[in-house]
């Protein structure tokens, strides 16, 4: 793991820029981060040894290895004169692994520079490969250290060090060294451990922080000092494994030779630990869209109060705003949920999250990625104007059998993944999840009185067989799934809605049967394909009445994307939805929205129906992106979508940019989009007899406009502006005739704002992030009705969370957030608003059911409930093993247990009202191993 | 009253368990820690709603009678044909006295004549209703469409169904709103805040023109339905009330006796986390009404629809009963769990449809009320008294 952000996109590939430039940090690190044995007794140039270099975790980017070493010649004149130099080279590497070109970055001058690249170019290297495995174009660092010949052993004086450097001759050996994170930061406390090998004497004495040995032969241990040097005294000559550890990043093991005599002097790097996985949660953009940010996989593992799960983690970034309570909604933008498209690897999926939000359907170690994208997204996507959530299942690891474990509170999931046997590029993998809260909940609240015929069960699976069918192309097999149940007895009826008994069942559940295809059919061309098989159920049932979803879908996408020159790139593709669905349902008539109630809704008049009915919903679109100068980026794009059920075509433009004002650091951008989204109407408001036909679909205008601004190498700031235009909205309003509701498109609205972050990127021991949203977002049903708030509106949202490694594996993390109350139409005024009036008529008694029905005292959304604020902490232990690993974590939501308000209760006859709080202090633990 | 929850302590075995072992062979004690742990984060995730609404006190439950209070309005059809005269009862107590200890006056006005409003909701009744109410300043035994008293008679209009359209799904049905104003005063307009619903235009006063609120003023509204398919629906009859499985007699000289809760009214509003039991420390009484369970409930109208098929489906609507469940109220002590179940749609007859009721602490005649309904706005009420010594 090396803390570099690099993920597989299908416009990763169309541009190689950000490619280049990943993988270039990456190698960078790779070279120089990376235990780079840097000298070598001889004085010849020493490359980092590609065996020295740890090997990415598999199904992680991997930078280029390379596969041979032709030592560059020693340049005479320097030679002669005694001076050793450092060239620091730029390698550009094909898909082959070929050096295409060789750059020297940080010359040395005297012969040096030349002799670097004449041996870079005679490099061969293995590929850099992305995390699915397939190769790609990179470009690295290269580094060739000239060291002159040590001195002889025995010689009292002279360069015997292997760094040169090593002046001091004495007749005993000793190892010794210092211990460098990235950016040559020495650390301070690692743990160095110095084995024997077989036929190797032993040590004699050890030196550091901390630390002793005995001349034994057996191994010494010793800990770094502040300044992360060690140092083994009176060795014995041999072969000797070193073996370092340090909290918070990868252990190292390394062979060292220690010749009579000799004093050995040694830098290691470290890699900073990874969490066997990477994810990436774009924030807005890949590269076609507007802006790009990037949660790493420690930032999104280490987040309190997510339990280290990853579609979670999206609800801390700007522009997306808290769902009420155990409600597992993605609110975007101050959109509605169902606005928000999610899609698994290119294929919509109906819901993200189980049952209360607790966790998402996929788990985090199945993810290569996610894209998200608040607003302003590329031609690629539509059917929704709201945002977009894209999670890309990553390739299995394909460097043998690897498998993990974990469990907490919730849930226990297992995953194991390697190469299929006797099948040469085939791996595969397979995951599954299971909550078992029921095994503890149900009992406690049966006898808590509550009567549970089955507590909350959630699982979700997933299988996949990947093949490289040709070097350049990928196929993929895979199917998942989602399934949660719950069954309640309630034998007491409700005093609000007396006349709902019985069973509450209900099940919902998705699977897809995916094939996946990418092919790299020429440097400049490249072909994406996705098609699903889907079926989803949703089957929800209360004494006598029932609502059951059977569909079958099937959906598909076909991309083509051609380099058609430098700077531009243009993609080109087709999507396509085909639903079919039956809908059974025997139930109360729904109310129309924002109507206030008539009565209990159990006692409205029953209606029973079933409903078939087939969605055919097609797309193309083209788009364009054009890079006319190394500082600028402009992307063009049109869709065409058609709905069946509506019979009506929509053409969506759309244009985003960006600019780098400052190029290099501290690199100052503006960036900014416009584009014209369509959403068709939900089937039960275009399908009779639910719904009616001659709808439109609804229409969003995004704009956005925004800058980004690079303080520190750490530490960077966005600031973007948004304005939604929304119109042609779908309404419910009752049908002329004065009995039945009729649809149409009356409603228009608009959503404005700001998002702004700072953001700590993460280092060897501290990430962190502050986001703040600033919105309002409004609605106006009917021309002749006044404005008012969306439902989900939320003025400001603010998240600052940050997590610090303290060493020895233990790390500690807080999120506080602090977001502006939800809306309600309250029924009853607030005693507090000196405009309240207690003698008001607040309800009206409904004799049939004996129940009061409440009178609003205003529209929708018309108050406020009290500010929301909630610190989260969490704690991280690591404990690394030498084939595995295991980890435990405490997470503590609601710490201060604030009661916060969810929502407002009335007593019987609306006289008076309190407040709902939220969830309380609410810890959870888990433990996970892996290997 | 909210729910409470009993907790319970490891035993005293498990409090005795010795220290951690050094040793993982040793390590089984430790796992008998396992249960309890998750009990007991179990309770607390459970526990959590108290926790975090600080054990409050909540709201007086419905079933406590204190104010003026309306049980029912009883149709003699609540499914009318066209033409069809109805009568509504309405049941009401007063639980206030008037300042010189007397019972309140009470008056009853009816508002009737709203048909088939928009969207069949009762606020788009208003316009008719304040029309009607601003009749009353005339003569208002002139007019049928306005009653005094706990009865009133309306007919419903032959052309009920007039002008109707078809629902989307199910028979065609018009609907009449009669409204009902109960006030321990005098009755008089009023121009509330409101929101798409608007406000209630009536409101009640006292004789100095002071408003009032909730425990001196209900408004209302019952719906009567007619159906193009002519359904009908009886009102649920209850055959009589059982206090311990006895029945409870109507002549006031042969009501039976209890003993009354030592526990006060003022220890019984304190409802919190270390409130006092008082199931466990009174002498409590079980209440239930005696149906007639093969006649309770009505079978369910056919609901399915073209189309339906029946199959794989979660409740076969052909063999569905309504739904009747039945309300209790009492002037004094208190009930625990006073809305039960007396036929479900689906499996019919509960017979366990009793309450629990915790006496007063002071001596006194209580009285009790048994609300018999159905989903489809039939009722029936009945009233007995408990001598609390």
């Amino acid at each position: 793991m090396t803390g570099v952000s690099l993920s597989r996109t299908p416009s990763i590939q169309r541009a190689v820029a950000p490619v280049l430039a990943a993988l270039a940090a990456l190698a960078l690190t790779a070279a120089t981060a990376s235990p780079a044995r840097a000298q070598q007794p001889a004085a010849v140039p020493v490359p980092p040894p590609p065996d020295a270099t740890p090997a990415a975790p598999p199904g992680q980017p991997t930078p280029p290895r390379a596969t041979n070493y032709a030592p560059p010649e020693y340049p005479p004149a320097a030679k002669a004169a005694g001076r050793e130099a450092t060239v620091t080279l730029q390698l550009d590497i094909d898909r082959t692994g070929k050096v295409m070109k060789a750059v020297v970055i940080e010359g040395a001058g005297d012969g040096f520079d030349e002799s670097a690249l004449a041996a870079a170019d005679k490099l061969q290297f293995e590929p850099a490969r992305r995390a699915d495995g397939v190769a790609t174009a990179a470009r690295i660092l290269y580094r060739y250290s000239f060291t002159l010949a040590p001195a002889e052993p025995t010689a009292p004086t002279g360069a015997g060090a292997r760094t040169g450097a090593g002046a001091e001759a004495t007749k005993t050996q000793r190892l010794s060294g210092v211990i460098l994170a990235e950016g040559e930061i020495p650390l301070a406390g690692a743990q160095v451990t110095l084995t024997p090998a077989a036929g190797t004497a032993g040590t004699a004495g050890a030196t550091g922080a901390a630390g002793a040995a005995t001349q034994d032969g057996g191994p010494r241990a010793l800990t770094t000092d502040e300044t992360g040097v060690f140092s083994f005294a009176d060795i014995a000559p041999g072969r000797y494994r070193v073996s370092i550890t340090m909290p918070g990043f990868e252990s190292l093991d390394v062979t060292e030779d220690v010749a009579a005599g000799e004093q050995v002097e040694i830098k290691y790097r470290l890699l900073p630990v990874g969490d066997g996985l990477e994810v990436v949660v774009r924030g807005e953009r890949p590269p076609r869209e507007v802006t790009k940010r990037t949660l790493q996989a420690r930032e999104i593992n280490r987040i309190p109060g997510t339990n280290g799960d990853a579609l979670r983690s999206l609800q801390n970034l700007p522009g997306v705003a808290r769902p009420p309570a155990i409600a597992g909604l993605l609110i975007v933008r101050g959109s509605s949920p169902q606005d928000t498209q999610t899609f698994i690897d290119g294929t919509p999926v109906p819901l993200i999250y189980h049952f209360g939000g607790l966790s998402s359907v996929v788990p985090t170690e199945m993810l290569e990625k996610i894209d998200f994208y608040p607003g302003n997204f590329g031609a690629q996507f539509g059917r929704g104007m709201g945002g977009i959530v894209d999670v890309a299942l990553r390739s299995p690891k394909d460097d043998g059998i690897h498998g993990l474990a974990q469990v907490d509170l919730i849930d226990a999931r297992v995953l194991v993944e390697g190469p299929v046997p006797f099948l040469k590029g085939v791996r595969f993998a397979a995951a599954g999840r299971r909550s078992y809260v029921d095994s503890w909940l149900g009992p406690a609240l049966t006898a808590a009185g509550a009567g549970v015929t089955q507590a909350p069960v959630y699982y979700d699976y997933q299988f996949m067989v990947e093949a490289d069918v040709t070097p350049s192309a990928r196929l993929r097999l895979s199917f998942f799934g989602s399934d949660d149940a719950l069954a309640l007895l309630v034998d007491e009826p409700t005093p609000g809605e007396p006349a709902l008994t019985g069973d509450i069942g209900l099940h919902t559940a998705f699977q897809r049967l995916q094939l996946r295809y990418d092919h790299e059919l020429t440097d400049r061309d490249r072909l994406a394909g996705v098609v699903a098989l889907g079926k989803e159920d949703l089957d929800f049932s209360l004494g006598p009445f029932y609502f059951q979803l059977d569909n079958l879908s099937l959906t598909g996408r076909l991309e083509y994307s051609r380099r058609v020159s430098t700077g531009v790139v243009f993609n080109t593709g087709i999507d396509m939805l085909v639903n079919a669905a039956t809908v059974n349902l025997r139930a109360p008539v729904v109310g129309r929205p924002g109507e206030p109630p008539n009565q209990p809704f159990s006692t409205r008049p029953v209606q029973e129906l079933s409903v078939t009915s087939t969605l055919y919903r097609p797309a193309a679109y083209a788009e364009l992106e054009l890079v006319p100068s190394p500082r600028a980026r402009l992307v063009p794009g049109v869709r065409v979508d058609y709905a069946k059920d509506t019979q009506q075509w929509t053409v969506s433009p759309r244009f985003s940019g960006r600019y780098d004002i400052l190029h290099g650091f501290p690199r100052t951008t503006v960036k900014g989009g416009v584009g014209l989204y369509s959403q068709p109407p939900q089937p039960q408001e275009a399908i009779p007899p639910l719904g009616n036909p001659g709808l439109r679909s609804n229409q969003a205008i995004h704009y956005s406009v925004g800058l980004e601004q690079d303080l520190t190498r750490q530490l960077e700031v966005s600031a973007e502006g948004f304005y939604k235009q929304l119109d042609s909205l779908v309404i419910a309003s009752v049908a002329p005739d004065g009995v039945n509701t009729a649809y149409e498109n009356t409603a228009r609205g608009q959503v404005v704002g700001g998002e702004f972050l700072v953001k700590y990127k993460p280092d060897d021991r501290f990430f962190g992030w502050a986001a703040y949203t600033l919105s309002r977002a409004t609605r106006k049903d009917r021309p002749d009705e006044p404005e008012r708030l969306l439902s989900f509106d939320q003025t400001h949202i603010l998240t600052v969370l940050g997590s610090y490694q303290l060493g020895h594996g233990w790390e500690f993390g807080a999120r506080f957030r602090l977001v502006s109350g939800n809306l309600i139409a309250p029924n009853v005024c607030n005693v507090e608003d000196v405009t309240c009036d207690p003698a008001r008529t607040n309800a009206i008694y409904h004799a049939p059911s004996g129940v009061y029905t409440p009178i609003p005292l205003s529209g929708p959304g018309t108050e406020r409930l009290p500010l929301f604020h909630q610190l989260d902490l969490r704690i991280d232990k690591r404990w690394k093993f030498k084939h595995w690993q295991l980890s435990a974590y405490l997470d503590v939501q609601n710490v201060y247990n604030n009661q916060n308000t969810e929502g407002v209760s009335y007593n019987f006859n609306y006289t008076t009202r309190q407040y709902i709080s939220g969830l309380p202090i609410l810890p959870s633990i888990g433990v996970r191993g892996e290997f | 009253m909210p729910p409470r929850l009993r907790t319970s302590t490891p035993d005293s075995a498990a409090s005795d368990t010795p220290r951690a072992p050094r040793c993982p062979e040793v390590s089984a004690p430790r796992r008998r820690y396992r249960r309890p742990l998750l009990g007991a984060l179990a309770l607390a995730a459970l526990a959590s709603p108290a926790i975090s609404s600080g054990c409050a006190p909540g709201f007086t439950p419905a079933s406590e009678i204190e104010t003026l209070r309306v049980f029912a309005v009883t149709p003699s059809a609540s499914y009318a044909a066209p033409g069809e005269e109805v009568t509504l009862t309405l049941s009401y107590h007063d639980g206030l006295i008037g300042p010189d200890d007397a019972a309140r006056p009470i008056q009853i006005v009816w508002l009737g004549g709203c048909y088939n409003p928009p969207g069949s909701q009762y606020y788009g009744c208003y316009e008719s209703l304040a029309e009607t109410f601003a009749s009353l300043a005339g003569d208002p035994t002139s007019s049928d469409l306005i009653g005094f008293g706990p009865t009133f008679t309306f007919t419903m209009p032959e052309d009920i169904l007039d002008g109707v359209a078809a629902p989307a799904v199910g028979s065609r049905a018009g609907s009449a709103y009669v409204f009902f104003a109960v006030c321990a005063g005098q009755l008089g307009p009023v121009e509330d805040p409101g929101g798409r619903a608007g406000s209630f235009p009536i409101g009640c006063f006292d004789s100095e023109g002071r408003r009032l609120g909730a425990d001196s003023f209900i408004p209302g509204y019952t719906q009567v339905f007619t159906f193009e398919d002519g359904r009908r629906n009886n009102n649920p009859a209850i055959d009589k009330l059982n206090l311990d499985d006895k029945e409870i007699p109507e002549d006031f000289g042969s009501i039976p006796s209890v003993k009354a809760c030592p526990i006060s009214s003022e220890e019984r509003r304190q409802v919190g986390c270390s409130a006092p039991d008082i199931a466990s420390e009174c002498e409590t009484h079980t209440l239930k009404v005696i149906v007639d369970a093969d006649t309770v409930a009505d079978p369910e109208e056919p609901t399915a629809t073209e189309g339906s098929s029946g199959e794989d489906l979660p409740v076969d609507s052909d063999n569905l009963t309504e739904v009747v469940w039945v309300s209790y109220y009492t002037d004094q002590g208190e009930l625990q769990g006073d809305t039960q179940l007396v036929n479900d749609a689906v499996k019919g007859y509960n017979p366990e449809s009793e309450t629990t009721w915790v006496p007063p602490p002071d001596p006194g005649v209580t009285t009790i009320w048994a609300v018999l309904r159905d989903a489809r706005g039939g009722s029936s009420v009945i009233q007995r008294r408990i001598r609390v010594e």
